[in-house]
């Protein structure tokens, strides 16, 4: 008798309730779904620029002074100071955050990437066509400031972002009529002007908006736009006087404030990169001072600390190297490698560890509620359980299985447009439950450990079909007759079969237990808030269906099969990418109430 | 293999005769996991098929080959190097090779997958705006992106009647019947066994819960609104409420003599339209091209309202003359207006006397030439086609802001002779001022003006305060209300003295207003009728107007005024049907068909799939359904043919009573008049009501979004069974009612009480469900100004469910999450420790073998 099979009866009556339920279907309750983001926060009226006008003159400029402007630009931004201004707090989507966040988040929003990039032409060319040569990064702050104090600059240059192919192709065949090459050169670069967007935005729009594919891309390029004109309302730097207040915008500061605002403004036209710093200076003086019992303070220096770390993508970095070095270590046994892979593996998990508690701190919740922050804390515990296994077995490949879920999961975190990498508010509805936090995390540990159970898996796969391409007979069970054909080695490998076998079925059975306690206590906490404990929501029944997963999987160890591992093994990976429809899929593709999942 | 297994298949060989093998085929087959297996993968494919939609589906072998493609890359690239390299490096130290092996085949695989990235991804990816790149069956997946299986018309049902559907019973009938035979036949009644034995108890517990809970479920909200502002400007606690709405059980709501009576309507579609047309003739807007009416597949409709005379106690019911059928459906339409011919010797037997509606169609013409063509001949060609209901002064006119274009019946000779009057050159706005005189002459004056001018007739003095494009206030005089016209402010200073405003409306000169100096009890100006001793027109000409009339008795001739921008006037004369006539250089129009008389129609105007809002698809709430009203005989029964009938299409009403533009009113020919609304059913509250008593919405700090939304609501008993109570309800922490734990009570009271209302149908939960949101935020303006105390909502939404059993499944959950842990974790232990009592017995001497497996000893020989 298998010990699995209360998981069969678990799954019926699970599922049987959906055959006596009535035909009725839920609704989301207020405050079902995350707020809705405001990246230009909205004013009570018409709002001056506190830098002072911007100078559109530089529009007209002559050709030949764009490659003087490029210049000065760049040794502007090499000698400014900001570092006083990065750290300043500012309101702005419901959050307090700090100016270095707001700008970094704006300018990926614009831009599409982490900072602007102006394009260097060769000596003596024009730049008014992109050249794919030598490019210059700027500060994300530099280029947020300078978008608001000398926005003629970028009217003209490339600075747009446009993702969708199709899109981007038809600003450049507005814009470059017949001239291939140019249109060529352009689509390469991924952005367009400003001009472009308000020259042929409008009839494009109007000619494409129905079409597959445009709807998104046009709402992103109308984002982008509006951060590119309207910036400039973002800029709530004024502490309130009581946390319940609104914060007021620099422009509507004190005299002092206002002043020291506008000599900034007016020494980075100047390019006086002194004057601008000593005004930065000043403004990092004067804001904490005004209200200061509602200024914050300690948090604003782990939010830049948090910034400067990035510690999740160096996270994925060490990760890697750890799982090389932990590979390696497997097929080698020598121990400074062992010992250099351990030391990566922790390295990884601290920089992981970090980044994840400055996160809920910075945030002020538990940093799981939206779909970049679930990656972040399921990979860590997967990562931790993992290197906790490697040292309960003195097994390294667990680590470099502990490694493997790190780096894939941060790296997809952090490398795609995985919704939710800004720090934002949570939806009401998970605010106000502690048992929706159980839920959520107890989900999301089962979805840790199936992705450790899915690496697990791979490297049974990878260690079995590797013996087999040599010859060796690697099922686990086979352990006599793999004795006989190599002195040594098959023993080694039937035993790293077997343990790897039985790793996996632990990590399995253990993600089994959470997955199905998880759903309970959403089943749970959905009676209690949402008035029916299971509605076949979508993300509930793929949940259901991923437990149903591994519950054939626990099944098939007693189902008379010569090689239990390997079949494991497999299922395990079918499972793992079931898990990931349920986890991205459902969300992304299904409508339904798990909104913020 | 267990051993209670072995005893019930030896069971099975003594007991089952060999002619009954069939039976033992069953049982076996039902005691077997791989049966359980296979019925496990039939409900993952039911899920599949509910939740992904087809064309979704179709995008497996697509990604499939994406994914091969990169496969093959990476194994050609790097796998099979690695391979052979691994054949030519035998000889070498093992460490050294695997390093080198997994280091080349690692550097070989990032080469691989750019190499994939760069050259074969961007062959293969998909361009949907220009269809280049692999996608299998792209038009069908492109049609079908948002189509699951259960949306079609054959099907049209939600998740749950599509997993409440008998393919997926059956199903879980048969795994069922696998899982009670398994366990019985497999599963030993001990000790280690007691995690298996939890399960089985709560999953029964579960079951019989479930089948108590699903018996008596209601789910569905309330409204309930806050009372009159109280002296400080904030709301006072509003009225009790005792009516909820269930959320997915739509009815027809008809209202006569001022009682509201409903009739549920079952087997009504959700995804698909059917029958779009119903209803509708010849079409005005149709006839224009400015509605079509929608692809409906030709699905038709006929859904039987019950007569449900249970539902209407205790009012006494809506007439046994009365038929209701449901003959159309849009599943998410807007309300379109529309008119639709009428023959008028069909109505007057019904409604003699009733007021015509005539319909008049005109056509623009262009003889302009397109780019690089010729001109046409003539009149040229048709460029729009518009419509004017010449009885109706909202309709009759047509304007786009660049010309305008009014068809009247018999207009007043006054206005004629005003529109037709010549006005210098440039003039863009002008008065026409008559003042009777007393030798029964007028003094007439056409003055042009502008805001401020001043000018005398007849001893008045009159200025010009205004020029309005629009009306400030919207037009509320009735058959006019929410018409639109320039309108002219005059300040008027009659010789008499008592001077008051005159609101002139270009448009409609014959409801011109003056408002006095003298104020009502509200500080409003009083206003009446124009004074007729003076009579003031209003001739805007700040752009093109054309002035259509058929004038009284002249047999269907038309005349015409073509007033240009700027003062120059033409008229023609003597214009029959399908003349035309120029109003600017090769543009004419020409005048088309005449309908006698229309009747305004509503119908649906389908929103294209794009613009949906997924939250309300398939669930009626912007639906519109065509309801055929029909009289019958009383005497003959419902389904004799009918003595008269309409149909009319009814938006959805969320909430009945609190959206009246969305109930229609239909007038029968006997003078009765019904109201009618399609929305949800309604049910009252078991003995108690709830009434709003406050609201607080909580911010985020510095007004950020909503933290939370808390309603005070007061639980009014109305039968004496218990004390009423008020509670604040929030998100997550929902009201109880009619029991609700309480302070005043003891603990084992408080518990005796829940676990006995968790039993109890009328046991009700109230969770916040929405809020005005509208009226908080323009509050929250007022509160700024200093003009209320704090912001305030109007009213707010509590979601109703009760919940009867679910103890019982919440038991039974519990169980098996603990079960689940005994059976992997505990269960070994406790089977590893008699291995070794065992063990150590065996080494004794002392070891005794347990009855039954002495029994089964030669069988397992």
């Amino acid at each position: 008798m298998s010990s699995t099979k209360p998981g069969i009866l678990v799954a019926a009556f699970l599922i049987i309730s959906a055959a006596v339920f009535p035909a009725i279907a839920q609704t989301a309750p207020e405050g079902n779904a995350h707020p809705e983001s405001q990246m230009v926060s909205e004013s009570d009226g018409p709002l001056a620029s506190p830098f002072g006008e911007a100078d559109w003159g530089s529009l007209s400029a002559p050709e030949s002074e764009r490659a003087a402007r490029l210049a000065r630009k760049i040794e502007f931004s090499a000698t400014v100071d900001l570092e006083p201004l990065r750290g300043l707090a500012v309101l702005h989507d419901g959050r307090v955050k700090i100016l270095d966040t707001l700008a970094r988040e704006t300018i990926a929003q614009i831009v599409g990437r982490k900072n602007y990039q102006d394009l260097v032409p060769p000596a003596g060319a024009s730049d008014t066509d992109p050249v794919i040569g030598d490019k210059h990064g700027y500060d994300p702050l530099f280029t947020w400031l300078d978008l608001m104090i000398d926005p003629a600059y970028y009217a003209d240059r490339p600075l747009i972002a446009i993702g969708f192919l199709p899109l981007r192709r038809n600003f450049l065949e507005a814009a470059f009529p017949g001239d291939q090459a140019r249109q060529d050169r352009w689509l390469r670069v991924g952005r367009v002007t400003p001009i472009m967007v308000q020259q042929f935005g409008g009839s494009i729009a109007a000619e494409r908006d129905m079409q597959p594919g445009y709807d998104g891309a046009l709402r992103e390029l109308q984002g982008a736009l509006n951060l590119w004109e309207m910036s400039l309302a973002n800029l709530n730097m004024i502490a309130p006087a009581a946390s319940d207040d609104p914060w007021t915008h620099l422009s509507r500061g004190p005299e002092s404030v206002s002043r020291a605002a506008a000599d900034l403004g007016a020494a980075w036209r100047a390019g006086d990169a002194a004057g601008v710093s000593r005004a930065a200076a000043l403004l990092a003086a004067e804001l904490p001072a005004i209200n200061a019992s509602v200024y914050p303070e300690s948090r604003r220096s782990l939010e830049l600390a948090y910034n400067r770390a990035n510690a999740f993508e160096w996270g994925f970095w060490v990760y890697f190297l750890a799982l090389v070095t932990l590979l390696i270590a497997f097929g080698t046994r020598r121990k400074w490698v062992i010992g250099l892979g351990v030391g990566f593996l922790f390295l990884a998990l601290g920089l992981h560890a970090f980044g994840f508690t400055a996160r809920c701190i910075i945030a002020e919740r538990f940093a799981i509620q939206n779909q970049f922050e679930s990656m972040t804390g399921l990979s860590l515990f997967a990562a931790i359980v993992g290197a906790a296994i490697m040292l309960g077995r003195r097994q390294w490949l667990f680590g470099a299985a502990a490694a493997g879920v790190g780096f894939l999961v941060l790296v997809t975190a952090t490398q795609t447009a995985i919704p939710g990498q800004s720090i934002e508010r949570e939806a009401a509805i998970l605010n106000t439950s502690v048992l929706l936090k159980y839920h959520v995390t107890t989900v999301l540990v089962s979805y840790g450990l199936i992705s450790l159970g899915f690496i697990t898996s791979l490297f049974y796969l990878g260690t079995h079909y590797s013996a087999r391409l040599r010859g060796v007979p690697a099922d686990a069970g086979g352990v006599a007759q793999a004795a006989l054909n190599e002195d040594g080695w098959p023993q080694g490998l039937a035993r790293t079969l077997a343990d790897l076998d039985t790793a996996q079925m632990t990590v399995l059975q253990l993600a089994f237990w959470t997955l199905g306690v998880g759903i309970l206590l959403g089943a749970w906490w959905a009676d209690h808030s949402w008035g029916r404990w299971w509605a076949f929501d979508p993300k509930e029944t793929w949940a259901l269906v991923t437990w149903i997963i591994y519950l054939i999987v626990v099944h098939l160890r007693v189902a008379g099969l010569r090689d239990k591992g390997l079949v494991t093994a497999w299922m395990s990976v079918i499972g793992f990418f079931v898990m990931l429809w349920t986890y991205f899929g459902v969300n992304l593709l299904l409508p339904g109430l798990h909104a913020y999942a | 293999m267990s051993a209670k297994w072995v005893r019930s298949k030896k069971w099975d060989d003594d007991h089952i005769p060999g002619a009954l093998w069939p039976v033992k085929a069953v049982l076996r087959a039902f005691s077997s996991i791989t049966l359980a297996v296979i019925l496990l993968l039939g409900v993952v494919l039911y899920a599949i098929l509910a939740s992904v939609p087809v064309g979704l589906l179709a995008l497996a072998p697509t990604y499939l080959i994406y994914g091969m493609s990169l496969v093959g890359v990476v194994g050609v690239m790097a796998a099979l190097p690695v391979w052979l390299g691994s054949r030519a490096l035998r000889g070498w130290p093992r460490g050294t090779r695997f390093v080198g092996l997994f280091l080349a085949g690692l550097g070989l695989a990032g080469v691989a997958v750019w190499i994939w990235t760069v050259a074969v991804w961007p062959a293969l990816r998909f361009d949907a705006a220009t269809g280049s790149g692999l996608r299998l069956f792209a038009g069908f997946i492109e049609a079908n992106k948002a189509l699951t299986i259960r949306r079609l018309p054959i099907l049209e049902m939600n998740e749950l009647e599509f997993y409440a559907w008998w393919p997926l019973r059956v199903i879980l009938l048969l795994f069922i019947m696998n899982l009670i035979v398994a366990t019985v036949r497999r599963i030993e009644f001990a000790l280690p066994y007691i995690g298996v034995l939890s399960v089985h108890t709560g999953i029964v517990l579960i079951a019989v819960g479930s089948i108590y809970y699903s018996r008596d479920k209601v789910e569905g909200d309330i409204l309930l609104m806050a009372g009159a502002p109280g002296p400080d400007g904030l709301p006072t606690p509003g009225p009790p409420e005792r009516r909820f709405f269930d959320h997915f059980r739509p009815a027809l709501h008809i209202q006569i003599d001022g009682l509201w009576f409903q009739r549920p309507l079952a087997g009504l579609p959700r995804y698909n339209d059917y029958n779009l047309s119903a209803g509708g003739g010849q079409s005005a807007r149709e006839t224009i091209n400015a509605w079509s009416a929608g692809d409906d597949g030709g699905r038709t409709l006929d859904i039987a309202v019950p007569d449900s005379r249970a539902l209407d106690a205790p009012a006494g019911g809506i007439g046994r003359d009365l038929r209701f059928r449901v003959v159309g459906y849009a599943a998410y339409a807007e309300p379109e207006d529309d008119w639709v011919r009428v023959d008028p010797a069909t109505l007057t037997s019904v409604r003699p006397g009733m007021r015509l509606n005539p319909v008049r169609f005109y056509e623009l013409y262009s003889a302009l030439a397109g780019e690089g063509q010729q001109p046409p001949d003539g009149i040229g060609k048709p460029v729009a086609r518009l419509f004017s209901l010449p009885s109706d002064p909202r309709a009759r006119t047509a304007d786009n802001g660049v010309f305008g274009v009014e068809y009247t019946i018999g207009m007043p000779a006054a206005r004629w002779a005003d529109l037709g009057t010549e006005l210098p050159e440039g003039t863009m706005h002008a008065l026409v001022v008559e003042v009777p005189l007393a030798d029964g002459t007028a003094a007439r004056r056409v003055e042009p003006v502008t805001p401020g001018s001043e000018f005398e007739v007849g001893g008045y003095r009159l200025r010009v305060e205004d020029l309005a494009p629009t009306p400030p206030f919207p037009i509320i005089t009735e058959g006019y209300r929410d018409a639109q016209s320039s309108v002219a402010i005059v300040h008027v200073m009659p010789p008499a003295g008592g001077t008051y405003s005159r609101w002139v409306y270009h448009r409609f000169p014959e409801i011109s207003q003056d408002l006095l100096e003298e104020t009502n009890e509200r500080g409003m100006p009083l206003r009446r009728d124009a004074d007729p001793s003076i009579r003031i027109g209003f001739i805007d000409a700040s752009q093109l107007q054309v002035f259509i009339d058929e004038p009284a008795g002249s047999g269907g001739d038309a005349r015409a005024i073509i007033r240009q921008r700027g003062g120059a006037v033409r008229v023609v004369e003597g214009l029959k049907p399908g003349s035309a006539f120029e109003i600017v250089s090769k543009v004419s129009i020409g005048l088309s068909d005449r309908w006698e008389h229309a009747e305004a129609f509503e119908r649906p105007s389908v929103v294209p799939e794009s613009q949906r809002e997924k939250d309300f698809v398939g669930t009626h709430g912007r639906a519109m359904a065509a309801v055929e009203v029909s009289l019958v005989d009383s005497a003959s029964g419902q389904d004799a043919a009918p003595m008269w009938s309409r149909v009319i299409w009814l938006p959805f009403s969320k909430f009945l009573g609190a959206e009246p533009d969305r109930e229609r009113r239909i007038d029968l020919p006997d003078g009765r008049r019904l109201t009618l609304a399609f929305g949800r059913q309604w049910s009252l509250l078991p003995g108690f009501a709830l009434a709003l008593t406050d609201f607080e919405m909580v911010a985020y700090d510095h007004r950020g979004s909503p933290r939370d939304y808390q309603s005070r609501v007061r639980v009014e008993c109305m039968d004496g069974s218990f004390e009423s109570f008020e509670h604040i309800t929030k998100l997550n922490n929902p009201l109880r009612a009619p029991f609700m734990w309480s302070e005043s009570r003891g603990w084992l009271a408080n518990a005796a009480g829940r676990v006995a209302s968790g039993l109890n149908p009328r046991q009700f939960k109230f969770s916040q469900a929405g809020w005005d949101a509208e009226g908080w935020r323009q509050t929250q303006e007022l509160a700024d100004q200093g003009i209320v105390p704090r912001p305030f909502a109007s009213f707010t939404i509590l979601g109703v469910g009760n919940n009867p059993g679910i103890h019982i499944i919440a038991f039974g959950g519990f169980l098996m999450s603990v079960g689940i842990p005994w059976a992997f974790y505990v269960k070994p232990l406790i089977v590893q420790a008699r291995k070794r009592r065992i063990q150590r017995q065996l080494a004794e001497g002392t070891y005794r073998k347990p009855g039954h497996a002495r029994e089964l000893a030669g069988v397992e020989a």
